[in-house]
């Protein structure tokens, strides 16, 4: 989620100072002494690409209480990608500088550093690492890559990781701070593939009734088997559907934002055709087998007293849907609901009931076909602007598009909060 | 100020003190074999030098040391003499500066 300008700076400032504390103290600890400055530099690049590998693990745990005090899942995804880059460079430009530094000796001596053929299974153990890392981020940046490869090449990411580990302990033996990382490393692999990825750490939940919204868009109501999660409406939770009577779930963990959340621990999800496994979930039926991991994300949690502003955009209505059903509105609140098509629009004739109920709600409902929709329009329609606070979920474009409006209209950017889902 | 958001500052926190005094638990970083405590330096391969440096690195006591120094030393010795060369070990080897450090049982 993003909020205003102030707090999103302290929630970057967090998350690049996590990122960047454990590798300034790795390459203080091994600043070599005495040696030659491309030595030294490929002994700093080396320690300081290893301990970024390492918090590059520690960010792709999914644990609900670590990605709040990173600032959420989507913060620390994004560092996740931005931390294997520079390591990967860092990494790449190990060799690289040794190999300059043999030059300075004698040009045959470079080549001797770098000539597979010329090293032995410690040195082949580290480009290992480097083609495993190299492989793994270039199909990172192939968005158009079917979820499920894609996941298979991202463990040739933690395969690189663990090689190129292996490296520098077979270079360096127990060294104490060496196997340190290699735990926290360990702990982090251990734990997004053992807790979030097999489900150890997930609560079972089991489908109790399936709607169909509209044209490819299920509400999926799925029921505790045992402890509930504690969710509230604007939070996401990570789902694998698995088998029923005369369903075969995909069993993958995918991102799914609550549409409702009651006092029993029921909570329902909205659930797009959107892909291979959410396009299967479609078919789905009542007793359906669900794991849970979460809950994860602020949005609508830290509002402030003002009057309130939704934007949603197609299936970003969901979070406005949970917190509706979740309670009467106290503050006055205005939802513009943006769609394509009305036969679409999901949860369109439940809105229009609260509108008609709820003095504090107002609904503009819009069909927008395929045109970019007329902001400054829309916007004309709420009453005293500057003064709500506005909460925006979408897709990217449609966010983009309305950010520059509200500055316009002298929204305060502190009171503007938005959430995009846009990672894997 | 909601507990969880406290907490999680707490912890950042922690995590962070946590971190920078990792750099005193060690007496030092990893000792580094160069021109400077290896004899014969420059009449080693990339390779040589980078097992010699996992070798030295790797002994337990000072005599498991000095012994493969010695042996060491001669080997590169023959190396140096075929090209007119004779080698000096230097008393600051990679045995005492280890000895030095702690590193030896």
């Amino acid at each position: 989620m993003n909020k205003g300008p102030g707090v999103q700076w302290r929630r970057r400032f967090t998350t690049l100072a996590l990122t960047l504390i454990l590798p300034l103290a790795v390459v203080w600890w091994a600043f070599p002494e005495g040696l030659t400055p491309w030595r030294s530099a490929a002994i700093v690049t080396a320690w300081a690409g290893t301990a970024l590998l390492v918090v590059n693990l520690l960010l792709m745990v999914r644990q609900p209480h670590l990605a709040r005090l990173l600032g959420g899942l989507e913060p620390a995804y994004l560092w996740h990608h931005r931390s294997g880059m520079a390591a990967y460079l860092l990494l790449l430009s190990h060799p690289l500088t040794l190999a300059v530094d043999g030059w300075f000796e004698a040009p045959h001596r470079a080549w001797e550093i770098l000539a597979p053929w010329a090293q032995s299974w410690p040195v082949w153990l580290g480009w290992l690492a480097l083609v495993l890392l190299m492989f793994g981020l270039a199909t990172t940046f192939a968005l158009r890559l079917p979820y499920r490869r894609w996941r298979g090449f991202h463990f040739a990411l933690g395969l690189g990781v663990v090689f190129g580990l292996a490296h520098v302990y077979v270079l360096l033996g127990e060294v104490i701070l060496l196997l340190l990382l290699i735990v926290l490393a360990l702990l982090a692999l251990g734990w997004r593939l053992i807790a979030s990825d097999l489900g150890v750490a997930s609560l079972p939940y089991r489908v109790s009734q399936v709607t169909r919204q509209v044209p490819g868009m299920i509400e999926a109501t799925l029921t505790p088997a045992a402890t509930a999660l504690a969710v509230t409406p604007g939070q996401f939770v990570l789902v694998a559907f698995g088998d029923g009577t005369h369903f075969r779930g995909c069993g993958e963990y995918h991102p799914f934002t609550v549409s409702g959340v009651a006092e029993d621990g029921t909570i329902s999800l909205a659930i797009k055709s959107l892909g291979p496994c959410s396009q299967h979930i479609q078919a789905m039926e009542p007793g359906v087998r669900v794991r849970l991991q979460g809950p994860f994300g602020t949005f609508l949690q830290e509002s402030a007293m003002a009057p309130q502003l939704w934007v949603a955009g197609g299936i970003g209505i969901t979070p406005f849907i949970a917190a509706l059903r979740a309670q009467p509105r106290t503050r006055h609140t205005t939802l513009i609901y943006l769609f394509r098509r009305a036969a679409d629009a999901a949860f369109l004739e439940e809105l229009t009931d609260y509108a008609n109920n709820d003095p504090h709600f107002i609904l503009h409902a819009v069909e927008t076909g395929k045109m970019p929709a007329d902001f400054p329009h829309l916007l004309q329609q709420v009453d005293e602007l500057a003064q709500h606070e506005v909460n925006i979920c979408g897709p990217a474009p449609m966010v983009n598009a309305l950010l520059p409006h509200l500055g316009k209209s002298g929204v305060d950017p502190e009171m503007i909060h938005y959430e995009r889902f846009d990672f894997r | 100020m909601p507990s969880s958001i406290w907490k999680s500052r707490v912890g950042g926190w922690m995590l962070l003190l946590v971190l920078v005094a990792l750099p005193g638990t060690g007496a030092a970083g990893p000792w580094h074999a160069a021109e400077q405590n290896t004899s014969g330096w420059y009449y080693m391969t990339p390779d040589e030098r980078i097992e010699h440096q996992r070798r030295m690195r790797g002994f337990k006591t000072y005599e498991e040391c000095k012994s493969y120094q010695t042996e060491q030393h001669a080997k590169m010795a023959r190396r140096a003499l075929k090209e007119g060369v004779v080698l000096q070990p230097r008393p600051d080897s990679g045995c005492e500066q280890l000895r030095q450090r702690g590193r030896f049982e």
